[in-house]
């Protein structure tokens, strides 16, 4: 087999996923490499991996290099394609996003509607006015609903030679297998620590030990690592949560149940917060445990490293892990219909207490 | 940029492009009309990616520049101002549009003309050029019979976007003449006439949106007669591009100059519509136009509440008694009624139903004194068209219902 074509893959405006990054620029030049039985991109692709790692972003690059009037395989970033697309109006390039039932773009709670869809279906069906493709990105597919999926069947199947469609979603299993087997599927994994560190530091929002904490909080996802670094307040939301949670080992159950009766309140307004914070205490009792086995190095919150010893010191392995089922369970149980205000009293109830503490 | 113009111009011209405007917010500069003052003319333009309108009219123009303003805003604002003359000026470093009419004045906040799509022109003047693709064609036609024409066609194109080429309208070149045809599967269209300036020598085949062509049959009701339309299809970029010159005179209700509407065009197959056209028939029925239609729209009060079912019973002329046309319309709800109407028939006698909102559809855009229907069976349809005019030239086939006895 040859060799990949000569000219070497210059960047995207991507982090990491070179890999793909690679495998869709190779799509871009007009000579077919011979691994390739096609010249030119694929009709749609589907961008999996976990949210905010990155899907978004690799899509909306090739797109760009796909409309970009100057460069092949990398967009220029000067063509006029290059500058409306910075500002997100092209006029050849759609974002289709969920939303809720007021049709605002929701990307949590809301819905990838039927009557997108039907805009869908006829706007695929126009020529591009400006450049050489008309490029749908379809953000959030898990989130469609069957009709949604069911309609735009057709279109992904057989879209007119010049339309692309790009799909995102977080799981295979949650796309309907209709919609997955008539797309390339490139599955995104999640960045490792010195690839999202090193991007924060070139970002210049981070300073090398903030880049490093952060790096190790993402998990691998690199836009949650640069949220975080762009808003400085976010990171402080995190040190109260561990506070809180700190706070609460050593509270009595009346304290614990005040807290849960709170946490229903502010639920009622936004859960984004609640199961921001429920996460976060998952990397905690996973990083108590990590410390007690030894593996100080791969812990998360490595800027809390004294209090994790404390805490690993004090807690049995039992317990930690029974906090940690708890609260999956819990964070199951929040996602479906149950009585919040339940769930989180069991979850209070049952955190570890910290009794040894006092002594 | 700073620029005067009429207020009833410049009101004409945002009702031209106004229709154009994107009603989806996805990408907010389509929900923006571009204003660009040069060469004292004053281009309003609109796109919603499908068809897109540029629109010239006269003004006094000081500064040259550009900008694009909310739609919606701009429409309403201007719609109200009184006809005087209206100063805008852009502050280009807040993106602002200054407007100035009389004792009233606003701040529009806009977006950057540059981020505004390129809507294909004749020229290249504007942005690409349709003629400069090598394979445009184009041709003249006159604008009168033209609207004529596409009002005769269009009502009869599907609304129902999950088959796309039928909200289109067939538009054909061939042998001197314009042929359109539209279809929604329950019934069909079809108009032709002879186009006397040159034609491509081979037969040019389109389909155009009909909600285009109603768009040009709307905006050519201003344009001025005596002046040909210029028609332009590239087919290598699947665009028709009509321009359309106007009155361009003083007075009551604005003018413009020049409206250059393009379309995309549907890339797709027209539906064989010839082998539907009923080869025989039975019965020849002649009428009063206007007799029909008044009848119909009488029955149909009736018939709203029931599908729209119209019966027609057709009995020829029987010794002393004329030949009679008898509109039935009943729902259970409602009550019913019955009219009948004199007409000249030949051959049999037969009852057959058709949708009356169909009906009136079609015999609304006859202006001929009288119609001709023509039908086999109550299960066949059934043919339209006006006395005097040739089989080929309008003719209107109706599919007809099968109502439960």
């Amino acid at each position: 087999m040859n060799a990949a074509p000569a000219s070497p893959p210059k960047t995207w405006p991507v982090y990491g996923h070179t890999w793909a990054v690679h495998l869709l620029q190779q799509t871009l030049t007009t000579e077919a490499a011979p691994s390739l039985r096609r010249v030119g991109p694929s009709h749609a692709y589907l961008f999996l991996g976990i949210q905010q790692v990155g899907k978004t972003t690799l899509a909306r690059a090739f797109a760009t290099a796909l409309l970009c009037t100057a460069g092949r395989t990398t967009p220029c970033g000067h063509c006029r394609a290059c500058m409306l697309m910075a500002r997100g109006s092209h006029p050849d390039f759609h974002l289709v996003q969920p939303t809720n039932k007021d049709g605002a773009v929701d990307r949590d709670g809301g819905e990838l509607r039927a009557e997108r869809a039907n805009d869908l279906v006829h706007d695929a069906a126009l020529r591009p006015l400006e450049g050489q493709w008309r490029i749908f990105l379809i953000q959030d597919m898990h989130l469609a609903n069957a009709s949604f999926s069911n309609k735009i069947l057709k279109t992904l199947e057989e879209p007119p030679p010049q339309t692309i469609l790009l799909l995102t979603a977080t799981d295979r299993k949650r796309v309907l297998p209709t919609i997955a087997s008539r797309c390339q599927v490139l599955e995104l994994r999640p960045l490792d620590r010195p690839t999202v560190a090193q991007a924060l530091l070139a970002s210049g929002q981070a300073n090398a030990e903030e880049a490093d904490l952060l790096a190790r909080l993402a998990n691998g996802r690199m836009g949650w690592a640069l949220e975080q670094a762009q808003h400085p307040e976010r990171r402080s939301e995190r040190l109260t949560q561990l506070a809180t949670l700190r706070r609460l080992l050593d509270a009595n159950r009346i304290d614990r149940l005040d807290f849960a009766a709170s946490l229903v309140s502010k639920r009622e307004r936004d859960n984004r917060e609640l199961f921001g914070m429920l996460g976060l205490w998952t990397t905690w009792w996973r990083d108590v445990m990590l410390v007690q086995a030894g593996c100080d190095d791969a812990v998360s919150n490595a800027d809390q490293l004294d209090e994790l010893h404390r805490q690993a010191a004090v807690l049995d392995s039992r317990q930690v892990r029974a906090a940690l089922q708890t609260l999956q369970q819990i964070d199951g149980y929040l996602h479906h219909t149950v009585n919040a205000r339940l769930a989180l009293e069991v979850l209070m109830l049952k955190l570890p207490k910290m009794e040894g503490s006092r002594s | 940029m700073r620029v005067g113009v009429l207020q009833e111009n410049l009101a004409k011209a945002l009702s031209v492009v106004g229709r154009a405007v994107s009603s989806r917010s996805t990408m907010p500069v389509l929900g923006n009309i571009l204003l660009e003052a040069r060469d004292n003319q004053l281009r309003l333009a609109a796109t919603n990616l499908e068809i897109g309108v540029n629109c010239w009219i006269g003004a006094i123009v000081e500064d040259e520049g550009a900008i694009t303003v909310p739609a919606r805003l701009l429409v309403d604002f201007v719609g109200n101002l009184p006809p005087e003359r209206v100063d805008m000026e852009l502050s280009v470093r807040t993106q602002t549009l200054n407007l100035r009419c009389l004792k009233i004045e606003a701040n529009l906040k806009g977006i950057d003309a540059a981020e505004f799509p390129h809507i294909p022109t004749v020229s290249e003047q504007n942005g690409p050029g349709l003629m400069d693709s090598g394979d445009g064609v184009a041709i003249e036609l006159e604008s009168n019979g033209l609207r004529r024409m596409v009002d005769q066609v269009v009502f009869a194109a599907s609304s129902d976007d999950s088959r796309p080429t039928l909200t289109g309208v067939e538009v054909t070149f061939h042998n001197s003449r314009i042929t359109m045809a539209a279809t929604d599967g329950y019934r069909l269209s079809l108009r032709s006439a002879p186009v006397e300036s040159a034609l491509p020598d081979d037969k040019m085949v389109v389909i155009v949106p009909a909600k285009s062509l109603a768009e040009f049959a709307r905006i050519s009701a201003d344009a001025d007669e005596n002046q040909p339309v210029q028609v332009l299809v590239t087919q290598s970029r699947n665009q028709i591009l009509f321009q359309i010159w106007g009155r361009n005179q003083e007075g009551k209700g604005g003018s413009f100059h020049r409206v250059e509407l393009a379309s995309q065009l549907i890339d797709a197959r027209f539906p064989d519509y010839h082998a539907i056209i009923p080869k025989t028939h039975t019965t020849r029925t002649v009428v009063d136009t206007a007799a029909f239609l008044k009848a119909v729209r009488l029955a149909i009060l009736f018939a709203r509440d029931n599908a729209n079912i119209v019966r027609l019973r057709i009995n020829p002329a029987n010794g002393a008694a004329n030949g009679q046309l008898s509109l039935t319309a009943t729902s259970a709800e409602v009550g019913d009624s019955v009219n009948d109407i004199d007409a000249l028939v030949e051959g049999n006698d037969l009852e057959i139903a058709f949708n009356g909102k169909y009906l009136i559809d079609v015999l609304s855009q006859i202006e001929q004194p009288q119609v001709l229907l023509e039908t086999t069976q109550p299960t066949r349809p059934g043919t339209l068209r006006p006395v005097g005019m040739g089989e080929d030239e309008f003719l209107h086939v109706v599919m007809p219902m099968h109502p439960s006895r």
